[in-house]
């Protein structure tokens, strides 16, 4: 029997098997680092994920449950957790997966190999930040799984470098958590994020944001006590004559996140020219026959439903190469139409879905409203409850009885000045075994319901 | 509490804690107190990790006699102590003609020194030895080794205090009685407590002059150095296997900037020189950062700008101002009229000198009280294991036998979950996450924490009972949580 391994079980190595088993694949064995599948959609728990996919906007959460579920009971499907791929080598006309776990270290054999290894942080260290070195500097996605997982408070004044989504989704969360966010500094002259997304996460709780400006040192020995920013030139080079301190205990880091393929490059898979990315052709394979990529370890991607698509073409045609058919081709879509950048004062911001329409309003001189630019009825409605009172669904995360935290939205968009009151209700809960109904539905006092994930 | 000592060793770094393994091996009642929660937590854990050769230093120096005595030594020292050692050797690159005049200098000075397996090199010997660096010849020490000094300095402590050292972390001396012929010593770790001592050693490196001051000694003044460095990325260590240094240049108070590979695999560049006023300013500059990268560059083309991971900072305890071009030869001595050993002005070589300056010191202690051993002092320590050291059959036997070596939590690295709970249950009981760290090279790597931090505050609170608050970087002031979230 032929075997297909994927390596990681995030949104795209969850697609490939699922491509893979689709495709008839006999045997697809995923192996994970983690104790649970779903990846960085674990700790991703706002909303917004699946409009392509499921047609319905998902926390990342719900996503990853959904996804698994769909494949979990499938038993051509094997799955192992808290595992982690060690190296990978050529026999014959094999190949030779080391694995390591708690029940051993071990060579196996497949036959093809779909790698979905994500990606990770940039860190202070490759920025090169001066200054001193304390405790209370975070990446973004650190700081999201520590607040979302963890049930850890990285502090309580943040200031947060680089604005692209996750730095933006942080700031939110951070600051309906107790946090305060006294600033997000970015270095370009425009935000890199969605405009939906400053929409929602820093114009919602008026957090200020620095375009064109840098941390240009971090000041604190033991703790971070603040940053200093600058302007920064055409060049990205600090203008010292413009520094300013802000106060803060912590900074976070969302500057950006790298491809990690340290396995499969070491195995000797040809590198794309001048960088570390992978070489794939269009059938998502690498330089080694049989070996395929996918997702985030491909190349960062700025929507999941976009990863999972890759990674089941990843999966089938690693299914079709052990079955000696002909591959699939797969193209990469073009780059996402959603509107990047600072919203100007006038622009409304759809936020109801990832694609973030800009909406805009006219009045003609008898008065009558004009509203264009919206990709679909809904916008009307968003552009009527927003000139009313602006409401949003709300993610947080409520205490189970064993201690771990559970994922939770708000069934029904919340007012965006009881938002606050809203996740600190859901602070104060603890969630006993009775609680958990098949509806998913959460009580909160004073306010609608809110709807779990939980496996 | 019987808190009388015979001897009490101020300060944790590779020096006091070798002098606390020396004196463990006779019948004495010793402490070693340090200010900060764990060892190595300054100079010593903040060089370049360089065992040297001894050519530097001027002949008939205590610097020169402890440095080449060191080298000699280390091997069987790291052997006993079982820590990483590796004979890296060491170049000394010529890029002009004056350059190659400084080197066949430090030559002469080495073989009067006493150096074994110095050789210089024309630049085609050079080339074959290092390709990636360009110069009109080198001088090459096979002698020269680098190691961790982090888990030597560790070692040292942990042996010491298997032989019945007791170490008081958090103890900063802030005041000296004397009361009859004791010092009755006080700190400020909020205790009130205070320890009597019949001798003290002063080995507080850069705070040794202030040290000295409790105990009316005024003569010295410590002068701090910042060097900075910046560390590599693994991907470069295939090209760089040793240590590579310009040949000096004079009143730079340093031996300028060199590149260095680790025993952990990545590399450094480093460190600058700057005359600085706080003992405890690590700060990094942004004019320095450009600079190392610079220089190293001229020394090394293939060192670019995207290998870098992190970076690091030392403070040199220089006793020579800038102006005297910065060597001073290290200070050891029983002050007259006191019961006080001084160790003032230890920088480099002071690691590689560790151990002949303790068995040095303990000469000193020995005419104030005749040494007599134990008997019972063993020196041979045996390590943690370092997991991704071992070959595969070894690993499978160990995860067979403890399943905590088959979970990896930080990956950049291959440290195991096995690892980070020895490291927490280390023997001098300091749980800190820089002491985690530096015990098992976790968040060291490329990620530099970003998945194995949230690993380790997980294993913390979940199987140690910590609370998120009591979790700290280096001191209790570097907290690195504020609390739950909920």
């Amino acid at each position: 029997m032929k075997k297909i391994i994927v390596v990681g079980g995030g949104a795209a190595g969850i697609a490939a098997a699922q491509g893979a088993l689709d495709a008839g694949a006999d045997s697809v064995w995923l192996i994970d680092r983690n104790k649970e599948l779903g990846g960085i959609l674990r700790q991703c728990i706002h909303d917004g994920f699946g409009l392509n996919k499921y047609k319905a906007s998902m926390t990342g959460p719900e996503y990853a449950v959904r996804s698994i579920s769909e494949i979990y009971d499938n038993p051509r499907l094997h799955i192992s957790r808290s595992t982690n791929v060690i190296g990978v080598k050529k026999h014959n006309d094999e190949y030779q997966i080391q694995i390591q776990n708690s029940e051993g270290l071990k060579w196996v054999g497949a036959n093809s190999i779909v790698f979905a290894t994500g990606c990770r942080e940039k860190t202070r260290g490759m920025l090169m930040i001066p200054g001193t070195r304390p405790a209370g500097i975070f990446t973004a996605g650190l700081a999201q799984r520590l607040v979302n997982i963890e049930n850890v408070m990285p502090g309580k004044r943040v200031v947060i470098l680089g604005s692209g989504d996750i730095g933006l989704i942080m700031a939110r969360r951070l600051c309906l958590e107790g946090a305060e966010v006294a600033a997000v500094i970015e270095i370009m002259k425009d935000s890199g994020g969605l405009s939906r997304n400053i929409r929602q996460c820093l114009l919602d709780f008026d957090i200020p944001l620095y375009t064109g400006h840098t941390v240009s040192k971090i000041i604190g020995r033991e703790r971070v006590q603040a940053v200093e920013i600058c302007e920064v030139d055409d060049n990205l080079s600090v203008k010292k004559e413009t520094a300013q301190i802000i106060d803060c205990d912590t900074l976070i880091l969302s500057v950006g996140l790298i491809p990690e393929n340290e396995i499969l490059s070491a195995a000797g898979a040809e590198l794309c020219d001048g960088t570390e990315n992978v070489k794939t052709d269009s059938y998502l394979q690498t330089s080694l026959d049989g070996v395929f990529l996918c997702g985030n370890s491909r190349y960062v991607h700025d929507l999941v439903d976009r990863v999972s698509a890759e990674g089941y073409a990843a999966g089938q045609n690693a299914a079709l190469f052990i079955k000696m058919q002909n591959l699939i081709e797969f193209q990469d879509p073009v780059t996402m139409n959603a509107i990047k950048g600072i919203p100007q004062k006038t622009d409304i911001f759809c936020v109801l879905c990832p694609n973030g329409c800009r909406i805009k309003v006219d009045v003609n001189e008898k008065g009558e409203r004009n509203i264009s630019g919206n990709g679909c009825p809904k916008g009307v409605n968003f552009v009527e409850q927003e000139s009313k009172t602006p409401s949003r669904i709300v993610t947080t995360t409520v205490k189970g009885e064993s201690g771990r935290l559970i994922p939770v939205k708000s069934s029904l968009p919340i007012s965006l000045d009881k938002a606050a009151s809203y996740v600190k209700e859901c602070q104060n809960m603890i969630l006993s075994k009775n609680d958990l109904k098949e509806d998913r539905r959460i009580r909160v006092a004073g306010f609608p319901d809110a709807i779990g994930c939980y496996d | 509490m019987d808190n009388t000592y015979d001897i009490v060793i101020i300060g944790g770094g590779a020096v006091g804690c070798a002098i606390a393994r020396e004196l463990s091996k006779y019948r004495l009642k010793v402490a070693v107190a340090e200010k900060e929660p764990d060892v190595a937590c300054g100079t010593s854990g903040r060089n370049s990790a360089v065992v040297h050769a001894g050519f530097n230093n001027k002949p008939d120096s205590l610097m020169a006699k402890f440095c080449v005595e060191g080298n000699l030594h280390f091997e069987e020292y790291c052997q006993e102590l079982d820590v990483p050692y590796f004979k890296t050797g060491k170049l000394l690159v010529a890029f002009d003609k004056n350059d190659l005049e400084t080197l066949q200098g430090l030559y002469r000075q080495g073989e009067r020194n006493g150096c074994k397996g110095l050789f210089m090199l024309t630049a085609e010997e050079l080339d074959r030895k290092a390709p990636y660096v360009k110069g009109i010849g080198a001088m090459f020490s096979s002698n020269t080794a680098i190691i961790n000094p982090f888990l030597y300095t560790i070692a040292l402590a942990e042996n010491a205090h298997e032989n019945g050292v007791e170490f008081l972390f958090n103890h900063e001396l802030t005041g000296v009685n004397k009361e009859g012929d004791s010092y009755k010593l006080f700190f400020n770790n909020g205790l009130k407590e205070t320890i009597t001592a019949r001798y003290v050693i002063n080995s507080a490196g850069l705070y040794s002059d202030k040290v000295s001051q409790l105990f009316g000694i005024n003569k010295y003044h410590i002068y701090p150095c910042r060097g900075q460095y910046l560390i590599l990325d693994k991907r470069i260590s295939d090209l760089i296997d040793i240590p590579v240094y310009p040949a000096p240049r004079k009143g730079i108070g340093g031996l300028g900037i060199h590149v260095t590979p680790t025993s952990d695999g990545t590399v450094i560049l480093g460190p600058s020189a700057e005359y600085i006023d706080d003992c405890d300013d690590y700060e990094s500059t942004r004019d320095v950062i450009d600079r190392l990268l610079d220089e190293a560059s001229q020394l090394i083309p293939d060192i670019k700008r995207k290998y870098v991971i992190g970076q690091y900072t030392g403070i040199r305890s220089k006793q020579a101002p800038e102006a005297e071009g910065g060597f001073r030869d290290f200070t050891i001595c029983a002050e007259e009229g006191t019961h006080l050993i001084n160790l003032i002005g230890i920088e480099s070589p002071g690691l590689t000198s560790s151990i002949p300056i303790a068995r040095h010191v303990c000469s000193l202690v020995n005419q104030w009280i005749p040494l007599t051993e134990t008997g019972t002092f063993i020196g041979k320590r045996k390590a943690p294991m370092r997991f991704r050291d071992l070959p595969d059959s070894e690993k499978e036997r160990l995860i067979n036998q403890c399943p905590e070596y088959g979970e990896v939590v930080c990956r950049c690295e291959g440290v195991t979950k096995k690892e980070i709970k020895d490291a927490i249950e280390n023997p001098l009981g300091t749980v800190t996450i820089a002491g985690i760290k530096n015990r098992t090279r976790c968040m060291t790597g490329r990620c530099q924490g970003g998945v194995c931090l949230a690993n380790l505050t997980e294993i913390l609170i979940n199987e140690y009972g910590y609370k998120p608050e009591d979790i700290v970087y280096r001191s209790e002031e570097s907290k690195y949580y504020t609390g739950r979230v909920k």
